[in-house]
């Protein structure tokens, strides 16, 4: 009986390690500090979607003195957040070797609000608040095509300087700052916003990336990450409360200054942004169209070097 | 049923009642009125004092706040003075802290490139952590000054400007845990351009302390608003920086928190009453002119009617003890009031059983009821009187009335007694009759026939029977005329019925 037994523990051990051993670890860094963004990956990881598939995934977010780009260069994490057309700069610019993994933005997210409720296409030469930590390509471009000759104003920190009326105008996204100045009582007319979108700017964004030597030598923990983060977010879309509980705990953890009611509307209009506009389906891929247009903007505003193919971004011409 | 029962047989608890509803309807009107003016009194009172600690914490912090801007005008005339040396930068940055206690810390922050031989970044920064003064060149690719608030505001506005509370990033270099605010001025250089800015830093726990302080009521808390209506002081920590004002009315609308929140926001004074728990809070405002914040002072309805309820209170339980203690005092005087009534009432029932002769109690009393019960009194001797007067009567005319009935069965006898005389007359009277009827008849055939004695003889007889008749009929007449008590029926009327009946008998026997 005793040697039964020991027999039996023995074996359990060698499951429990084999299990361990078996769960990869893999390191993903957000494009910011936790917030509902990235909802789909909490869910995912809290949910147990990433063990499912056999990953230990650690959740990174970046910092002032660390980006994205930064930690996946120095192999600080195997994946990073990046909008498309930071992508395609860092790929087309900096030759850097990103591969597209999962696409879960399928349209642009960037606004330009006007401080005194004009609408901003008519308003030239007018002073615009950009973020400073990254490039705005779509306005930038569009304030190009358009002749606007905006006067770019970088900024860090958060809508002080629109509300004190320093600027003129900011660029803002839908699911975040859109919702700040709406908090801060900001009224906000529909002749003082200008959609990109709906001006032929249509853009996705957010997508996870990861060098190109580890989706060679990693096909399966890349794919499985794709997967269970893909699994992740739908379940969000499902249970978008209960997904806001896993959200605000990192929230708490990083002592981000939101509160739950900006989440859940940053995660309603995250959500909504999944889905195509031609499909209304929430589709997870890179749009080939998208790709193409984003380079011939970039292109022709000399913010890009070469063509980045939607094949290349894919890693599908891989030798 | 039975309190009812007894409110239905008794007088006093009915009047007494009467008394006690009659007077909480004075009461309440007359509280009433008393609570609408106290509690507008009270209220009145608590804005006043409200008001009073909201302009004491704003003068206290104005003051500071105007220390700090005359500090850091004066240090912004000495380095535009000294623009073209650079290092001095760092004395003047160290100089003002030193000046300035209060001060947490103090940048002197230029252009990129505005010093080429400083290279892209140049800003002075001190800090005073706790009286020790640390001085060093703050700006890196990771610490871009001229992108944050406290550089490109006042810059582009070209004016001073207080900016709005923010906690500084660790980047390396000197840490700041705290959050502070800073008064921020641009700087120019010779020609009159804007080249820089000078920024000098106050603790936010500072104000927290200060405007924490402002406490009117015993559970009153202050909140201090920023301009978008963040909460820069708040007891609940988790609001600070977090949420605005307006953060719970995008979901829900809420139009008095909402109209709190653009008063505060737009630099109005005043006060406003929401409801929260089902409770009224007011929440006094009053915004500061330099920063552009609100601060506000929230006190909960009982707070603020603390003075009040407790005088509600107060009179409410003397006015219920009041009352109960009149509706005592009600039935023992009016049940000792109408005791006489209650006697009166068990003497009718005495009365009203015949015992006409118990004492009606007397009273002294002069009022309504002591006149009741006087004449009642009278009403019962009187009504003794007449009943024994009548008992009286009763008796005598029982007496007559048993005289009256032998009378009438004397007057009865006496007619039977008469009649039995008549019948006996008449019977008497029958034989001489048909004696003379049958002499006449004999005289009317035979009269030829007879002799005179024999004629005489048969007058005679015929005489001598009228006679009797006679006789008898003059005793009928007798009879009729004396037919009183005085003269028996039996005995006369017998006697001489039987006189006659002898006398009519023996002449009859002559005559037959």
């Amino acid at each position: 009986m005793k040697r039964h037994f020991r027999m039996i523990a023995i074996f359990g051990l060698m499951l429990l390690m084999s299990g361990v051993m078996r769960a990869e670890k893999f390191v993903f860094t957000t494009a910011w500090t936790p917030q509902a963004e990235f909802a789909g990956y909490y869910v995912a990881k809290e949910k147990g979607f990433y063990k499912d598939v056999g990953l230990d995934v650690v959740i990174q977010h970046p910092s002032l003195t660390s980006s994205v780009y930064h930690r996946m260069e120095t192999d600080q994490c195997n994946a990073g957040m990046f909008a498309l057309m930071s992508a395609i700069d860092l790929i087309g610019n900096q030759d850097a070797p990103l591969v597209n993994i999962l696409q879960t933005s399928m349209n642009s997210s960037y606004l330009i609000v006007s401080r005194w409720g004009k609408n901003p296409a008519k308003q030239k030469g007018m002073k615009v608040a950009v973020y400073n930590s990254e490039p705005n390509y779509l306005t930038m471009i569009m304030d190009k095509r358009e002749h606007m000759g905006y006067k770019w104003v970088y900024f860090t920190g958060n809508v002080n300087v629109f509300l004190s009326g320093a600027v003129d105008a900011m660029v803002v996204v839908s699911y975040n700052e859109l919702y700040q100045l709406m908090q801060a009582n900001f009224k906000i007319t529909e002749e003082g916003l200008f959609r990109l979108r709906d001006h032929g700017y249509n853009i996705q964004e957010n997508g996870v990336y990861v060098k190109r030597d580890y989706y060679e030598k990693h096909p399966q923990q890349v794919k499985a990450f794709a997967e269970a983060s893909r699994r992740g977010w739908e379940w969000a879309a499902k249970n978008p409360e209960e997904a806001l509980d896993i959200v605000m705990k990192y929230v708490k953890a990083e002592n981000v200054p939101t509160n739950r009611v900006m989440q859940r509307l940053m995660l309603q209009e995250i959500l909504r942004l999944q889905q195509d506009a031609d499909s209304g389906k929430r589709e997870f891929r890179v749009r080939p169209d998208m790709v193409k247009r984003a380079c011939q903007m970039m292109m022709e505003q000399d913010m890009l070097k070469r063509e980045v193919t939607y094949e290349e971004l894919m890693g599908k011409n891989l030798k | 049923m039975g309190s009812f029962q007894f409110l239905k047989q008794s007088l006093a608890a009915r009047l007494s009642l009467g008394i006690i509803v009659c007077m909480v309807v004075l009461f309440m009107t007359a509280l009433g009125v008393l609570f609408y003016y106290s509690r507008q009194a009270v209220k009145e009172e608590a804005i006043e004092k409200a008001a009073q600690t909201l302009e004491g914490t704003l003068l206290h912090v104005e003051n500071t706040l105007h220390e700090v801007e005359v500090a850091a005008d004066n240090m912004k005339w000495q380095v535009e003075q000294h623009i073209d040396t650079p290092d001095s930068m760092f004395t003047f940055s160290k100089t003002i802290l030193e000046q300035n206690p209060n001060l947490n810390g103090c940048s002197i922050a230029f252009d990129p490139y505005f010093y080429p031989e400083k290279g892209k970044y140049f800003s002075a920064y001190s800090h005073n952590a706790d009286g020790l003064i640390e001085t060093e060149q703050e700006g890196s690719d990771l610490y871009e000054y001229y992108c944050m608030d406290w550089y490109l505001i006042p810059y582009l506005l070209e004016r001073p400007y207080w900016v709005e509370p923010f906690r500084e990033y660790d980047t390396g270099g000197i840490s700041v845990s705290n959050i502070i605010t800073s008064y921020c001025q641009p700087l120019h250089d010779k020609s009159g351009k804007t080249v820089g800015v000078l920024s000098v830093d106050l603790s936010l726990e500072w104000f927290s302390r200060t405007i924490t302080e402002a406490k009117p009521f015993p559970n009153s808390y202050s909140i201090l608003l920023g301009r978008g209506g963040t909460f820069l002081v708040h007891p609940d920590s988790t609001k600070l920086f977090y949420q605005t004002i307006f953060t719970p009315t995008i979901e829900v609308p809420d139009t008095l928190l909402s109209s709190l929140g653009e008063a505060m926001v737009n630099g109005e004074s005043g006060y406003k009453v929401l409801q929260r728990d089902g409770k009224d809070i007011y929440i006094f405002y009053k915004p500061f002119k330099r920063t552009e914040w609100s601060v506000a002072i929230v006190c909960s309805e009982e707070d603020i009617f603390e003075p009040y309820n407790s005088l509600q209170r107060s009179l409410m339980c003397i006015a219920v003890l009041g009352l109960i203690l009149l509706f005592i005092f009600c039935i023992l005087i009016i049940r000792r009031g109408l005791r006489p009534l209650k006697e009166l009432s068990i003497s009718a029932q005495s009365i009203a059983d015949g015992e006409y002769e118990k004492r009606v109690p007397v009273s002294r009393r002069r009022d309504e009821i002591g006149h009741l019960q006087h004449s009642f009194s009278l009403m019962q001797k009187s009504l003794s009187h007449h009943m024994n007067e009548l008992n009286s009567t009763t008796e005598k005319l029982t007496q007559r009335n048993q005289e009256l009935q032998k009378a009438y069965e004397l007057a009865k006898e006496a007619d039977r007694v008469k009649t039995a005389f008549i019948n006996n007359m008449t019977d008497q009277m029958a034989h001489p009759v048909s004696i003379i009827a049958a002499e006449s008849d004999i005289l009317r055939e035979g009269h030829t026939k007879f002799s005179p004695e024999e004629m005489t003889a048969h007058v005679d007889k015929m005489l001598e029977n009228t006679e009797a008749v006679t006789k008898l009929l003059n005793l009928l007449l007798d009879a009729s005329e004396h037919g009183s008590p005085s003269v028996s029926p039996d005995t006369t009327t017998a006697s001489s019925s039987e006189e006659t009946s002898t006398q009519l008998s023996n002449e009859e026997t002559p005559a037959s």
